[in-house]
């Protein structure tokens, strides 16, 4: 029982029960030692005072060292942090020792510096209440703590229980109480937790008892309690109090659970989660990443946090240096990992409120082995070595094999070295054989390495064309070929010459004297079409399936992999060979090939294209024409972008002097692009083809030309 | 001393087969296909025993060998088959219809051995 002692000098409150209940519940909150001392550094109190481990001496100190070191944290022991207090006092805070309190998440200087805060000012309205007894203001100040209670919740469920202790503590001291309780709880999670005499408690339950007690319920949402203070006194505003206390614990119970919750989903969403997850906010700092983040770009998660953005580099990073407020995302970039190197996708999502620019969401995932195996399995599919290929391969080695040893014996039986040497020679030839049908056979299997090269296929026939037409004519076969202009194709022209050759030197064996080939070369949409054609027999209905498959002949002589071994190269070349027959007749052998740029760079609108080939103008014009909106690509000349007519299609084209140097690259380039504007930075110089060209005169102004381009466009 | 037609696309096997049975004493008729092998069958007088191989252009080892044995002439001519499959591929004529297989890479002395096997108690 704390009996108040009204104490008339100043300091008096220090030996106040309530200052001195008050500190010991603190301490038991903070789950911290508190030494209190006396301006002469004296030490007059210390709590927790039952716990056995935490033993501090201060005896013999002088006052000196300690006003001195106050504050800088490593005053007197390695562990312990001293702050001053009001009234001249000082505390010395370090972390119970007691191996039953197991660590906080708040480190130390943090919980010292929130114990000063609270003990100055219990200790102010404490010495205010003295004189008025004012108990409204003690309990702003107990609120106040409670507040800064709530905010140790890491999620911990300890925390409650310190929480409710320090209100419970507080009620006993504002009632001068024996006992207090609160019962509490959800539906199903009934709690009752008690300060003091938890016997007497049980006596007041069952009715037995008629200590006078003060009681309040109170409900919010899905969570009612029951609060009371036992005890001999019955301050003024008794209800008030109470009533104000439960709403503090109401408060405390509903973080309490919504911590649960969001903890919960938190982890579902963001810990499982095999993509790695960075929240980075607009000034370019981590403030968040998950675990999947911290293996990805191996850097601990609390490294992470608080670093600027660029500390992590990656594919995405120029998106955020730019701060692009647009969803962008790639796929099958680069990330360096340690020494290696993986392949992701990855997406950053602008996060807005009310159209203003937060932040960004970076999700990353590494798909290394997924791409891997991707191409590993194109790559098996491009050289379609099967096992039943295998099993023919052997098959067509056994009779080569066969003959040699059945010669070999035969040497062994003849006298006549004459015959004898006659068979050594048809050994070597059918080993010779081995090694050629091996080779052949290998071709279809090894990644067929292609240098290729933009060719215009055209042009490339029209140098075979004596070769193929001189083969033919030997043969007495009539050949003809018709070539129509076609889009450029990356090749690689001496497979392909391998190929051609294979499919005109079968077509002139199976058409034979007197017979017709012809070649034609044509496109169709984004696809190069050439295909031979004969007048000959045509393919039985069963070979065309089979044809492609090695071994496969209806020669006499032959290897039968000249036709597996095309369609690996076509296939190579991304391309496709196929055979059937022609309605009047003949074979037909077709192949196709794509036209290059291929399949991903497809044609984009975009509003401004600028070629400019000093950097830094490029990048002003570039920079400002986006920051009002225009979609605007810059690149240093036009060699430099690989076909850009083929993948842009602006509708204004700004180039430099440099870039239209030529006389005539005007003209070129109003030819290339007919659809656009085009502005070329610099003087007039009078070759201007029909007027499309306009000048700017440097250096370049980007208010003035986006002006002109307003006019031409309109706003974005 | 026995009429053999030998049957085989490959023309240094076929030598040696010629060379090998020859030397034994054996009259030896090839063909390198499966057409000209059906007609060196069905010629009169025609082989006493055929080593045929499975994989001949045009007409196949397998519809020769079934084709023989409609025939009520020539049923009865002994069949040897060489080969590098196994039996019980498609490529086989059915079991029974060939009297003996013979796997390449062969031994020459197994060939004489088993051709002469038919006409031992001559």
């Amino acid at each position: 029982m704390f009996v108040e002692k009204d104490v008339a000098q100043p300091g008096g409150y220090l030996r106040s029960p309530r200052w001195i209940a008050f500190v010991e519940s603190m301490a038991q909150s903070l789950q911290a030692s508190l030494t209190l001392l006396l301006p002469e550094g004296t030490p007059y109190l210390k709590a927790p005072r039952e716990c056995p481990a935490c033993h501090f001496s201060l005896s013999g100190l002088a006052p000196v060292d300690l006003k001195g070191k106050a504050g800088e944290g490593n005053a007197l022991e390695a562990d312990t942090v001293v702050l001053p207090l009001l009234d001249g006092l000082f505390m010395a805070v370090h972390d119970c020792r007691s191996k039953l309190q197991l660590g906080t998440a708040l480190p130390l200087r943090e919980r010292a510096v929130m114990a000063q805060s609270l003990l100055n000012s219990f200790g102010a309205t404490l010495m205010d209440s003295l004189d008025s007894r004012r108990s409204a203001v003690e309990l702003t100040a107990l609120r106040q703590a409670n507040r800064i209670i709530v905010s140790l919740f890491q999620g911990d469920g300890k925390a409650v229980d310190r929480a409710l202790d320090l209100v419970l503590s507080s009620l006993i001291i504002l009632y001068d109480g024996q006992t207090s309780w609160v019962e509490y709880g959800e539906k199903n999670r009934p709690a009752l937790q008690v300060k003091g005499d938890r016997d007497l408690l049980n006596l007041y339950f069952h009715g037995l008892t008629d200590t006078p007690a003060a009681v309040v319920e109170a409900q919010a949402q899905n969570i009612s309690l029951r609060m009371g203070v036992l005890g001999p006194g019955r301050p003024v505003q008794s209800e008030a109090v109470l009533g104000q206390m439960a709403n503090e614990v109401l408060i405390v119970l509903g973080i309490e659970r919504l911590f649960r919750l969001l903890e919960g989903k938190m982890r579902q969403v963001l810990g499982s989660v095999n993509s790695a997850l960075l929240l980075i906010d607009r000034n370019q700092k981590i403030y968040f990443a998950n675990n999947a983040a911290q293996q990805l770009l191996m850097s601990p998660i609390l490294t992470l946090i608080g670093s600027g953005a660029e500390t992590v580099q990656g594919p995405w990073s120029s998106i955020l240096l730019e701060a692009t407020a647009n969803y962008v995302h790639g796929e099958k970039d680069l990330l360096v990992k340690g020494d290696d190197a993986r392949l992701v996708d990855w997406k950053v999502h602008p996060l807005k409120e009310n159209q203003i620019l937060m932040g960004w969401l970076v999700i990353i995932e590494d798909r290394t082995d997924y791409y891997k195996w991707q191409e590993a399995c194109r790559r098996s599919e491009r050289f379609a070595v099967t096992s039943s290929m295998i099993g023919a391969l052997a098959h067509e080695l056994r009779n080569p094999l066969a003959a040699a040893r059945g010669l070999l014996q035969l040497v062994g039986r003849r006298q006549d070295p004459k015959q004898a040497a006659g068979y050594l020679d048809l050994i070597t030839k059918e080993l010779d054989r081995v090694t050629v049908l091996l080779n052949e056979f290998l071709l279809i299997g090894k990644p067929a390495k292609i240098t290729p090269e933009p060719t215009d296929i055209r042009q490339f026939l029209s140098e075979l064309l004596p070769l193929l037409e001189s083969e033919a004519l030997a043969a007495g076969v009539d050949f003809r070929a018709e070539l129509a202009e076609v889009p450029p194709s990356l090749i690689d022209s001496g497979q392909l010459t391998q190929v051609i050759l294979n499919l005109v030197r079968n077509a002139v064996e199976s058409v034979g004297e007197n017979g017709q080939i012809q070649i034609t070369l044509r496109h169709s949409g984004k696809d190069i079409l050439l295909e031979v054609m004969d007048n000959g027999p045509g393919l039985a209905p069963e070979a065309v399936e089979k044809l492609f498959e090695p071994f496969f002949t209806t020669k006499a002589t032959g290897t039968g992999l000249g036709l597996p071994i095309s369609r690996a190269i076509i296939n190579n070349h991304g391309g496709e060979i196929s055979a059937s027959n022609l309605q009047e007749g003949g074979a037909l052998f077709r192949i196709s090939l794509p036209a290059f740029p291929q399949g991903g760079a497809k044609v984009t609108s975009i509003d401004v294209l600028a070629v400019l080939s000093d950097e830094e103008t490029r990048c002003y014009c570039e920079q400002s024409l986006r920051s009002v909106g225009y979609r605007t690509v810059a690149v240093p000349s036009l060699a430099e972008a690989q076909f850009p007519k083929d993948c842009y299609q602006p509708e204004i084209i700004i180039l430099d002097q440099k870039n239209c140097i030529n006389k005539g690259s005007g003209e070129k380039i109003c030819l290339d692009w007919p659809q656009s504007r085009i502005m070329v930075l610099g003087e007039p110089s009078g070759n201007s083809p029909n007027g499309r060209i306009e000048f700017l005169r440097p250096p370049l102004d980007c208010v003035n030309l986006i002006e002109r381009i307003h006019s031409f466009l309109g706003r974005p | 001393m026995a009429r053999v037609l030998v049957i085989e696309d490959e023309p240094a096997i076929a030598l040696i087969l010629r060379e090998v049975l020859s030397e034994v004493g054996h009259e030896v008729f090839t063909a390198t296909n499966g057409a000209t092998g059906l007609t060196l069958i069905r010629k009169h007088p025609g082989p006493e025993i055929v080593l045929m191989d499975l994989f001949i252009p045009g007409i196949s080892g397998r519809t020769i060998v079934e084709s023989l044995r409609k025939d009520s002439r020539l049923k009865d001519i002994p069949v040897v088959v060489i080969t590098e499959s196994m039996p019980g591929t498609k490529q086989f004529p059915p079991e029974g219809s060939y009297q003996a297989c013979i796997y390449k890479p062969f031994d020459l002395d197994q060939v004489v051995k088993v051709v002469n096997s038919f006409f031992a108690a001559a």
